[in-house]
């Protein structure tokens, strides 16, 4: 190989796939293979600044494993930390499971859009998840009962496969007591001391019967549940503008350049993962 | 700026001009297969008689693995850095109008959204291009039928054509002025001007001809049955992405190393199952159909509809590498047949 005598500089240059340093705080377990991790920056200044919006993620790397995305589940309007949660079922979301608090992470954020709150405000909102589909959701549920004036009602649809895969139990007492506000809980099957609803997801729904009018649904779960509450809301008359949802792809970059997480010729890491039923609609049938 | 002339026996002391100045990457021989390397003499490279290098230029600018940081693990504690990044003036000297246009593309992509690809980029802007207008276009090129940058030079700074005796110059940009200006060249006269005339028409004559692929993308079919038929002979190789000068995607990876280690990227393909296979195990291009039909609509479709410019340059490696024969030029022929 032939080596050039023109001058070599050799430069650090800062790129955006290096993440800020951030501490584990504290470690909440919310059933057998998820838990919520709260993290502060490092640096005293962005933890200081730094500011998101609801529905929007952040990389994670836990150094010597890898990273992996996670929506941010805390509300903007609860500052100086973030939440994210996590299910165990990769090399990233296992290592993230063995970690203490105290435990140095990178975190690169905020990334993505977020939920159009803006065009929320006065309107009842119905807040439809599954599982851990939760977890984006209730970064917009906090931020609206944070700000609850400038909504109608709330209504929350929350359902898991049995009660022990329920995440946030120890924020129910605090969103059922909100003004205007109902939590309708429901799991897959019959189990001994509970009361509450039985059923899937989608066809709870259907026997809420959530009025369309002046009302906005956001749903996020499993694909499958995802499907079929769409499919629901548009029977009970919602319009496909009034539904949002929060898709999940395999995403590498975050930034709109690794070409992994596209949906026709939208990037879900910068053009997503917030998608109105209607924006969806105008996609191939792809994700 | 205007056109100038080179002799053959003056480019061995533009070459040494320019080695002096730059670190001159340009078409070389090596183990059989032409690729693009730094050189420091005219005689190590293969500049004439050829249809283009195998290898597009895409590993001068993103390198096939590249450490993005590395970091070092104390109790409670880490260093995350970048990584060194060792920057030089360069020269591509003798590339192909499609590899030039294909940059074009890259630069789209990677500037699209904020943040942009800062490394990219610093490499990219130490980087000029001396162009070679392709006169012995290859069974494979179709670069004619989705633009026009073989007889209109894009991303280039000078571009020569191949008269004989000597080459026809014509420089671009200032920077290629300067470049040009390193070399004994003396004015292009008319006999010099018919002859390169003469020798892109008989180019032209073995190039299809301009398609509106940016107008007909809008109709294609996605369920059309010509994916079923690729995902029967694809062995999801890779080698279209591989060779392919637009292709971009990558992969970011960790490279531990005890209590210290790096994070990097290295290329990837969406022709490979796993590229959008989630932890969860759903994959929405699960099978060689999706696959296929996300490379073609990509380049001819979705590129288009975020970049404004198709993603392909019609540089035919793609067609010439593929070990079952797919040639992407059916594909597209066949979707827009049947609209």
């Amino acid at each position: 190989m032939t080596t050039s005598s023109v001058e070599t500089r050799t430069i650090r240059l800062e790129n955006p796939y290096i993440p800020k340093l951030a501490v584990v705080e504290q470690v909440i377990t919310e059933t057998w293979d998820t838990k919520t991790f709260r993290a502060v920056f490092r640096d005293a200044d962005l933890r200081e600044s730094f500011t998101y919006e609801p529905g929007q993620f952040q990389e994670v790397s836990v150094f010597g494993v890898g990273e992996a995305p996670f929506c941010l589940t805390s509300s903007p309007t609860r500052k100086g930390f973030i939440e994210f949660s996590v299910k165990k079922i990769g090399s990233v979301t296992s290592a993230l499971h063995e970690i203490e608090e105290g435990t140095v992470i990178g975190i690169r954020a905020p990334l993505g859009n977020w939920f159009p709150y803006e065009k929320f405000k006065g309107k009842d909102l119905w807040f439809i998840g599954g599982g851990i589909g939760m977890a984006p959701l209730r970064s917009l549920l906090n931020f609206c009962l944070d700000n609850r004036k400038d909504y109608g009602k709330i209504y929350i649809v929350y359902g898991a496969r049995t009660s022990a895969d329920l995440c946030f139990k120890y924020e129910f007492d605090q969103w059922q007591s909100s003004p205007d506000t109902e939590l309708f809980l429901t799991i897959d099957s019959e189990e001994e001391g509970w009361d509450k609803n039985v059923g899937f997801v989608p066809q709870y729904v259907m026997d809420l019967k959530p009025s369309p009018r002046n009302a906005i649904a956001i749903t996020c779960g499993p694909p499958i549940m995802i499907k079929f509450t769409l499919k629901n809301l548009e029977e009970l008359g919602f319009e496909d503008d009034q539904v949002w949802t929060t898709l999940e792809m395999k995403m590498k970059c975050g930034i709109g350049k690794c070409g992994r997480c596209n949906i026709g010729h939208k990037y879900v890491c910068v053009d997503g993962p917030v998608f109105s039923y209607a924006q969806l609609k105008e996609l191939p049938p792809e994700y | 700026m205007e056109p100038k002339v080179i002799l053959k026996e003056n480019l061995s002391s533009w070459l040494e001009a320019l080695v002096s100045n730059y670190e001159v990457i340009a078409p070389v021989t090596e183990d059989g297969v032409l690729v693009f390397r730094p050189v420091l003499k005219l005689s190590e490279m293969t500049i004439e008689g050829t249809s283009g290098p195998a290898k597009s230029l895409r590993e001068h600018f993103t390198p096939q693995t590249e450490t993005l940081f590395h970091y070092k693990l104390y109790d409670q504690s880490a260093d995350v850095a970048p990584p060194e990044l060792e920057i030089r003036d360069r020269v591509i000297f003798g590339a192909r109008a499609c590899d030039a246009a294909a940059l074009l593309y890259v630069d789209a992509v990677y500037s699209n959204v904020e943040p942009i690809d800062v490394q990219y980029f610093e490499r990219r802007k130490h980087t000029h291009i001396i162009g070679l207008f392709c006169d012995k276009p290859a069974w494979s090129c179709f670069c004619t039928e989705v633009g026009d940058f073989l007889e209109k030079p894009a991303g280039m700074d000078v571009y020569l054509t191949d008269l004989g005796d000597r080459y026809y110059v014509e420089p671009l940009t200032q920077k290629g002025e300067e470049l040009v200006a390193l070399a004994k060249t003396q004015p292009a006269n008319e006999n010099d001007l018919s002859l390169v005339n003469e020798t892109r028409r008989k180019a032209l004559e073995r190039l299809p001809k301009r398609a509106n692929h940016e107008e007909s993308c809008i109709a294609y079919d996605w369920d059309h049955p010509v994916f079923v038929e690729l995902a029967k002979k694809c062995l999801s190789c890779g080698v279209c992405a591989f060779t392919c000068p637009t292709c971009h995607c990558f992969d970011i990876e960790e490279c531990p190393r005890g209590s210290k280690g790096s994070r990097y990227r290295c290329w990837d393909t969406c022709q490979f199952e796993k590229f959008t296979l989630t932890g969860a195990g759903h994959n929405p291009r699960e099978t060689r159909k999706e696959r296929t039909r996300q490379r073609i609509f990509h380049k001819f479709k979705y590129s288009k509809e975020r970049y404004g410019m198709l993603g392909c340059v019609g540089c035919g490696r793609c067609i010439a590498n593929c070990p079952v024969n797919i040639d992407i030029r059916d594909v597209i022929k066949e979707l827009e047949r049947r609209r």
